[in-house]
């Protein structure tokens, strides 16, 4: 029998709802929200605390300046300390902590500062955690939420983590990671991959696609080489055109490289993250039963591309410790244009991750 | 339509048939098995050294236990010979016997980790040994067991002195010694695992303990099984094999060569890293060392280590390149064969489906060349008995090229009348006509000359440069995926027109275009640190190469394509200049540049920075090798500074 998910039930909201509940529930008297994001480059950093700002007498905030060496580009620069500034005037409170994603020799060590970061602060008073995800790396947002959690959990605290992102999916076509040339599983996001007695297992690797990033795919399928692959591709979406686009783009990985075949193509509701995470549960649920006899079968996440499919992704890898490989950023290619406008259309999605109703 | 040029397809290829089928055994031969006769392959540490796609993982998956023994099972097999013979040669293979156990260790991440827990060195040094040497059983006995062998015809054969360590690594049964590796494995990766460290209390005492299988192990035996006519156990030497060990830790990586190059360590050990896993000083000095055996190319071996490198340094050079052509003409026959759009029609042969025959430029072109050669003899009031000379050398080199095309011989007649004008006294005003100096200098034409004509016809008139196999091996830079690369797109476009039924055979201009497109496409996507900087510094010295290279008078012969600092300046670059010798190092490291250091020219020693394959394709520069501009380093800087 198919175990049972553990966000099966679960409160997700978006646009107009999200500010109703941040009026009438973060709002309400007796509770004492803290918010944690990123204050980069990336114009959706100030959304989420502007919107709290708005709704919320006050909040505390947590933002996270990521550094990379040689990550100079002046104007981005200029565009995280303002950003930065901004967001430390929104909450009531704040702090601003740099986190170095790599050491010295070039290794991705982000995951594991962020986490100290995290563990190192008392959640006692705090009713509610948002995570922003908008403005975040995920090789720095996928092990916060997790140590989050585990230090919640081992404190024993009911306290309620919600997850956030200002959703823009033409926005995280325009970023384009440039990738360090080493993959690895994300920290804190192993799983079984490095034990000798999971080798047996069947490997299916899912990877998100986006736009020109064939060095990462690239790089990630030789580090994984999975026996299968099934690429997600965002449908129903914004620009419906786009799974086709990527289709295009990736003929060469998904022909000849990847093997992959018309019918295993996974389509991911653009805007939904709990679209994609059950579809991997299900997903890896039916492989479970069809390899359970003969060495097993690993999921391995690779969630590029769009922030609200990398948080089904990240409560996929949550719920059932699914490994997630990646490559971490050494640098972004962004026009500057890109980053001087928000449009307004975007809207705000969110996942009530843990408190509640909904992980119980 | 499935490309296996596009996918480095013997990465990807699980079962050892079809590896074997697509597998060239020649890196092996050439790097390896040298130092197979004398045993410096497996009593020594042996590290392995190269570029990313240098082909160093399928090297060692060569190596592998189930590979020797699909490859003995069917050694009657004509296309397995040379890789047989190869890896006898490597003795991997003795009397039709494997010889070695090997396993590939990848140090991934979780291996880096634990040099950022907070404990000493020498507790980080032993849990890193521990979780290699727990992998690396686990490794050897699935090999066993992948290529068939039943547990219980293993036997372990201990070092004489370490029969009293056979329990601390639960060598009593091959099960045991699988139960105590995994515990030991997995005991390590959940500590990994932690997102916050633990601490030094909580890491229990038997995992601080030894655990030294290295120490122990001397040999594998295996029963002779009752199909053998030997009734011999069979003795397997094991191996085991760390590769990208570039992503460890600098200090963790020093610590864990000296424990390997240990001579207690029976094992045989390996070490494949890229070559930017040194510090750039390390580097340049690795790949400017002289030759100690002139034959043995990219080699120094120690009496402790044997380093090996899979890129041409040295005076070896042009040796190698025959040899890497010999290397991608194999790879690319036996990634052809798998393509059923050739195969089915007997085509195995790249080489033979990439034209040599040149294209000569359309006559509306070669009018417009002829009028200038016409007002450049009129400009420079040349007599026409010189002309006649002139055009007399050329002809006189037309037997010895084998034929000249009408458009390069004007283009020869060109430059001889530029050379011409250098070599005589400067005229003035009062220029004689009837006068007809004879220049200080004979002048000449050869083969760098003629290359000249086809450079300048190149840029001029768009004429096909860069076509043949011979070009596509040599813009592979030594790189069997940077070869591969290139070679996907000229594949692609043949079976495109087979398909079609059209005629196969890919023509110069063709040819030139799709390369040129490709290079384009892969600097643009160049992801590597620095890449920028490494960017900037490969435009600006090409933009220099291609200047001088198109100079009316070609007196840098068939052109430049490398930038030359004093080897004097070069040899305090790595102290003195560390920003600049960063750059300098990735893009050696990722095959955009290449050192070739002591040139000597002009009573001078000369470092020259030439440029990979990919940035001569795209900037239309020459492949021959050797012609330069003289620079400094202060104008590197300048080069690489972001403007």
């Amino acid at each position: 029998m198919s175990q049972r998910a553990r966000w099966d039930r679960c409160v997700s909201l978006r646009g107009v709802e999200v500010t109703e509940f941040a009026a009438n529930y973060l709002g309400a008297s007796g509770r004492h929200v803290v918010l944690i994001g990123g204050a980069g480059f990336d114009p959706r950093s100030t959304q989420i605390a502007e919107m709290l700002s708005r709704r919320l007498k006050d909040f505390k905030g947590m933002f996270i300046r990521e550094e990379r060496p040689g990550f100079r580009h002046a104007k981005l620069r200029t565009c995280a300390e303002t950003n930065a500034d901004r967001m430390g005037q929104l909450a009531t409170e704040s702090e601003v902590a740099e986190v170095s994603v790599f050491a010295a020799d070039g290794a991705v060590i982000g995951g594991r500062e962020v986490a100290k970061l995290v563990a190192s602060r008392l959640w006692d008073s705090v009713t509610d955690v948002i995570v922003d995800m908008s403005a975040l790396s995920k090789g720095i947002a996928f092990p916060l939420v997790r140590c989050l959690l585990e230090s919640l959990d081992h404190a024993q605290l009911p306290t309620n983590v919600h997850l956030m992102v200002y959703e823009d999916a033409q926005l995280d076509q325009n970023i384009v990671e440039i990738g360090c040339d080493r993959p690895s599983m994300m920290a804190g996001f192993e799983g079984a991959w490095g034990l000798d007695i999971s080798r047996d297992a069947t490997k299916l690797w899912l990877p998100q696609l986006i736009k020109r990033q064939h060095p990462i795919l690239d790089r990630l399928h030789r580090f994984l080489a999975p026996h299968d692959v099934c690429p997600i591709l965002p449908f129903p979406a914004e620009n419906p055109r786009m799974p086709d686009e990527l289709i295009e783009e990736y003929r060469n990985e998904l022909m000849s490289t990847w093997s992959v075949e018309p019918r295993d193509i996974v389509y991911a509701h653009e805007r939904d993250p709990l679209d994609l995470y059950r579809t991997i549960l299900r997903i890896d649920g039916t492989r479970q039963r069809v390899f359970g006899e003969v060495g097993g079968s690993m999921t391995l996440l690779s969630p590029l591309g769009s922030k609200v499919l990398a948080i089904g992704a990240l409560m996929a890898a949550l719920d059932r410790d699914f490994p997630v490989a990646y490559v971490e950023s050494i640098d972004y290619d962004v026009k500057p244009e890109t980053i001087e406008v928000v449009k307004t259309q975007g809207e705000i999605v969110h996942v009530w991750l843990r408190g509640g109703t909904s992980d119980q | 339509m499935e490309n296996p040029f596009l996918k480095r397809a013997a990465e990807f290829l699980r079962d050892p048939e079809a590896f074997l089928a697509i597998v060239s055994p020649e890196p092996a031969r050439v790097h390896l098995a040298s130092y197979a006769a004398n045993g410096a392959l497996y009593d020594r540490l042996v590290q392995i050294r190269g570029t990313p796609g240098s082909g160093k993982t399928t090297l060692a998956r060569l190596f592998s236990y189930p590979t020797l023994t699909t490859l003995l099972r069917n050694k009657d097999l004509a296309s397995y010979g040379a890789v047989l013979k190869a890896l006898t040669e490597c003795r991997a293979i003795v009397d039709d016997r494997p010889a070695i156990l090997s396993c590939r260790l990848p140090m991934e991440t979780d291996y880096r980790i634990i040099w950022e827990f907070p404990y000493d060195d020498d507790l980080k040094l032993r849990l890193t040994i521990a979780l290699l040497q727990s992998r690396a059983v686990l490794g050897w006995i699935r090999a066993l067991r992948e290529s068939g062998v039943d547990g219980s015809s293993i036997r372990l054969l201990p070092r004489k002195d370490a029969v009293a360590a056979w329990a601390a690594i639960g060598a009593e049964s091959i099960d045991m010694l699988v139960a105590r590796a995994r515990t030991v494995e997995e005991r390590i990766y959940r500590l990994v695992g932690a997102l916050i460290t633990p601490r030094l209390e909580s890491i229990s005492q038997d995992l601080q303990e030894a655990y030294h299988p290295f120490d122990v192990i001397d040999a594998f035996l295996l029963a002779a099984e009752p199909s053998e006519s030997r009734l011999s156990e069979q003795v397997l030497r094991p191996l085991v094999i760390l590769d990208d060990a570039h992503v460890l830790h600098p200090t963790q990586l020093k610590r864990l060569q000296v424990w390997l190059a240990r001579r207690e360590v029976l094992v045989s050990r390996w070490i494949l890293s890229r070559i930017d896993v040194m510090h750039p000083n390390e580097m340049f000095a690795s790949v400017s060392a002289p030759e100690p055996q002139p034959e043995l190319p990219g080699i120094t071996s120690g009496r402790e280590t044997l380093d090996i490198m899979l890129q041409s340094t040295g005076k070896d050079r042009s040796k190698y390149r025959t040899r890497f052509r010999e290397i991608a003409r194999d790879i690319s026959n036996r990634y052809l064969r798998q393509m059923p759009v050739f195969n089915s029609r007997k085509l195995e042969s790249l080489a033979d489906l990439l034209e040599t025959k040149a294209q000569p430029i359309t006559e509306a072109k070669l009018n417009r060349l002829r009028e200038d050669v016409s007002r450049t003899c009129e400009n420079f009031r040349i007599t026409k008995s010189r002309f006649k000379e002139l055009t007399g050398l050329v002809e006189a080199y037309r037997p010895l090229a084998g034929g000249l095309e009408e458009d390069v011989r004007l283009a020869l007649v060109r430059i001889l009348m530029h050379r011409y004008m250098k070599r005589i006294p400067q005229q003035g005003v009062l220029y004689d006509e009837a006068a007809d100096p004879d220049p200080s200098r004979p002048l000449s034409v050869d083969a760098q000359l003629a290359d000249a004509a086809r450079l300048a016809l190149f840029h001029e008139f768009d004429r096909p440069y860069y076509y043949g196999m011979e070009v596509l091996c040599d813009c592979g830079s030594e790189n069997t995926e940077q070869f591969l690369h290139l070679a996907a797109c000229l594949v692609e476009a043949i079976s495109a027109r087979l398909i079609r039924g059209t005629n196969a055979s890919l023509d110069a201009r063709t040819q030139h275009k799709l390369l040129r497109e490709k290079a384009t496409e892969i600097m643009e996507r160049w992801e590597f640190p620095e890449r920028s900087a490494v960017a900037r510094l490969v435009g600006a010295i090409a933009a220099e190469c291609r200047r001088v290279s198109l100079l009316p008078n070609a007196w840098i012969g068939a052109g430049a394509n490398a930038y030359g600092i004093p080897q004097s300046e070069f040899e305090n670059l790595a102290a003195d200049q560390p920003a600049l010798a960063r750059v300098l190092h990735f893009g050696i490291s990722y095959n955009a540049l290449s050192l070739n250091p002591r040139y000597p020219c002009k009573n001078k020693e000369w470092c020259l920075l030439e440029l990979g394959g990919i940035p001569i394709l795209r900037y239309g520069l020459t492949l021959k090798r050797g012609g330069f501009i003289e620079g400094s380093v202060e104008e590197l800087k300048r080069m690489v500074a972001d403007k």
